[in-house]
């Protein structure tokens, strides 16, 4: 791996629209079309190993230097806070964060903040929700859940959730609404801040191929 | 053999601090000797300052946000007190205190401590470990080339081969700001978005303001090699700053070139510290295996002027923790460790025949334990122990049986002959 890069790539809905981005780009991808459970896949003719990981762990893995490069959503950046160059936008992979709560109980939660000057609010992303509401100087109780975040007002341990969206299908379906944005997430492309320097010409060769596909 | 212990009470140590053990520092030590000596034969001369100073001197150029960076205390008289975070604003103060005009320049390092405040949940350390210097009083080019050549001849002898210096020059950006047009306010986005390396944001922002500028600025925040390439893209640039501070560098990167050097050079202006005291040229060492910043320095020409001298100066600091991380087979010293015993020791006679024994063996740096107490076990405490030599001396202290733990061998011989084989180095 002396002359090569690795590079990190999330699973679930970013996992297509990013290996689309490096087929477009030049690079052989056959390794990473293939149908299997490998985590890990080598493509010699790029010298790159791609590393398989959950969207969540792609800033974890580049910030220790397991990976020098990866994809990432700007909301699992925001979330980690991880030390990391942030290089490109690819534009894609788009989703906004947002704070969403029962249909008919705007009016409740509003009263319930003026009553007792706080709100509760689950999430899987803690620490978004936590600067947000540092920063509005309201006082939140935040709930971490690790998915299904939209059940929590449902069953009646939150007020308000704090989940990203694309279509606002799920949202809908659980008779919630929208109550105010939090930011955009888009796929960004992030490095190591030890290999931007060391293995600085492989990574700027990495972004500008990359780069030079993006619109 | 300092494992944790079991079914004992739990002590904790605050977190971020840690207790460093026997064999670590050994090797810690002979780091520091590697770096020690460059420092002295250049005519660097170590100082020492207090662990702790008052708030407002050590918060002086400590950045912005310097409250969440210090860990800090209250005095008996209620001053607040802080802990120092790095070395070079204690030696700018000393400086300002003790140092007097005629003896420019001045030479200091340090071997030190540090500390620096971080979230309790962050797993990151809050003590640095700094070796490093200053050299005040020169506002020469040939100042920073002199610490960088000093730098690369320590990085060279630890033999860290894969490092890349990254040389950035804080003059340089603030040159691009003006070709920008920026005021203040936006200034200080700029340098913060370059700090939490956020290029998106960067480009983004930039863009509004002028598209095709933007591209430049984006290019030019790339690890550059080639100094024709970034004369190329500053070439349609009129701006003298930007001109100026790129051909300070330009000398400098020419010079350093001119030595040996195992690692690599780089051109990279998007090196900025979050220390506000930086000025012009600065730098920054990388290398494969670590995640943080190996070292890093630079000039700071108006730090010392807040402690009442208006001279300029320039250093840095390598961290010896993250030194000590990726430095592989540092040369082992060959030496001797010998356990000594007799049978039934007793204090008084004995203990000081013993005693005797040891101070002739030590004489050739030969490492000498002296066992109080016979145990049953005792191949097994030799074994974990790590002795070369079990050394038994006889009932008459005539004769010694030694016993080699490394070759199982077994002898019994005169304490003078055994004290003449270890200084010819027969048991070595």
């Amino acid at each position: 791996m002396e002359n090569g890069i690795k590079v990190a790539v999330p699973k679930g809905y970013l996992f297509k629209p990013s290996v689309e981005i490096l087929k477009k780009a030049g690079y052989n991808i056959e390794s990473l079309a293939e149908e299997n459970r490998k985590l890990s896949v080598y493509s010699g003719e790029d010298s790159i190993q791609y590393v398989i990981s959950r969207p969540m762990d792609v800033p974890v893995y580049v910030e220790y230097g397991a990976c020098d490069v990866g994809f990432s959503g700007k909301d699992a950046l925001m979330e980690k806070g991880s030390d990391v160059y942030e290089l490109l936008d690819l534009k894609n992979g788009e989703c906004r964060i947002i704070i969403a709560t029962l249909k008919d109980c705007i009016e409740k939660v509003k009263e319930h903040y003026r009553h007792f000057g706080m709100v509760r609010v689950a999430t899987s992303y803690p620490n978004i929700a936590k600067k947000f509401f540092d920063k509005k100087g309201i006082q939140a109780e935040v709930i971490k859940l690790h998915g299904s975040v939209e059940l929590a007002p449902v069953l009646g341990i939150a007020d308000e959730i704090l989940d990203i969206t694309s279509t606002g299908k799920t949202l809908k379906e659980n008779n919630l609404v929208e109550m105010e944005e939090v930011a955009v997430s888009t796929t960004r492309i992030i490095a190591n801040i030890t290999s931007y320097r060391v293995k600085y010409d492989l990574v700027n060769n990495f972004i500008n191929k990359i780069k030079s596909v993006i619109k | 053999m300092f494992e944790n212990k079991k079914d004992k009470q739990i002590i904790k140590l605050p977190f971020g601090l840690r207790d460093i053990l026997p064999p670590e520092t050994k090797e810690r030590n002979k780091i520091k000797e590697i770096i020690g000596r460059e420092f002295r034969l250049w005519g660097y001369g170590e100082v020492n300052t207090p662990v702790v100073e008052y708030t407002k001197n050590i918060s002086i150029g400590a950045g912005k946000d310097w409250k969440d960076k210090l860990i800090s205390f209250f005095d008996v008289d209620g001053s607040p007190i802080s802990l120092r975070s790095d070395m070079t604003i204690p030696i700018a103060r000393l400086t300002g205190m003790r140092i007097k005009k005629e003896q420019l320049p001045v030479r200091l390092c340090y071997f030190a401590d540090s500390f620096r405040q971080s979230g309790a949940q962050k797993g990151v350390s809050r003590i640095y470990n700094q070796a490093g210097l200053e050299l005040i009083g020169s506002s020469a080019p040939m100042a920073d080339s002199e610490i960088l050549v000093i730098l690369v001849s320590i990085l060279n002898q630890l033999r860290l081969g894969d490092y890349t210096i990254g040389l950035g020059n804080v003059e340089f950006i603030e040159g691009l700001c003006d070709w920008f047009n920026l005021d203040n306010k936006d200034r200080e986005f700029i340098r913060k978005k370059i700090i939490t390396k956020d290029f998106v944001t960067l480009e983004n922002f930039l863009g509004k303001k002028d598209k095709s500028k933007a591209k430049i600025f984006i290019k030019l925040m790339q690890p550059e090699s080639s100094t024709g390439k970034i004369s190329g893209l500053i070439s349609g640039v009129e701006n003298e700053r930007i001109i100026r501070s790129f051909n300070y560098l330009k000398e400098i990167y020419d010079t350093i070139k001119k030595f040996d050097y195992s690692g690599s050079l780089v051109i990279d202006f998007s090196i900025i510290r979050d220390f506000d005291y930086y000025t012009g040229m600065l730098f920054e060492v990388y290398c494969s295996g670590v995640n943080s910043i190996l070292g890093s320095g630079g000039r700071y020409d108006g730090l010392i002027k807040k402690f009442g001298m208006d001279i300029p100066a320039t250093g840095f600091a390598l961290d010896v923790d993250l030194a000590h991380k990726v430095i592989e087979g540092l040369e082992k010293e060959k030496e001797l460790k010998v356990l000594l015993k007799c049978c039934d020791l007793k204090s008084g006679s004995e203990f000081i025949k013993l005693v005797k024994i040891a101070k002739e063996l030590q004489k050739n740096d030969v490492i000498v334990e002296i066992c109080f107490k016979d145990r049953d076990n005792m191949e097994d405490f030799v074994k974990e122990k790590s002795y070369d030599l079990l050394v038994e001396a006889g009932k008459d202290f005539e004769k010694v049986k030694i016993n080699d733990v490394r070759k199982n061998i077994e002898k019994v011989k005169k304490i003078n002959d055994f004290i003449e084989e270890i200084n010819n180095g027969k048991w070595d």
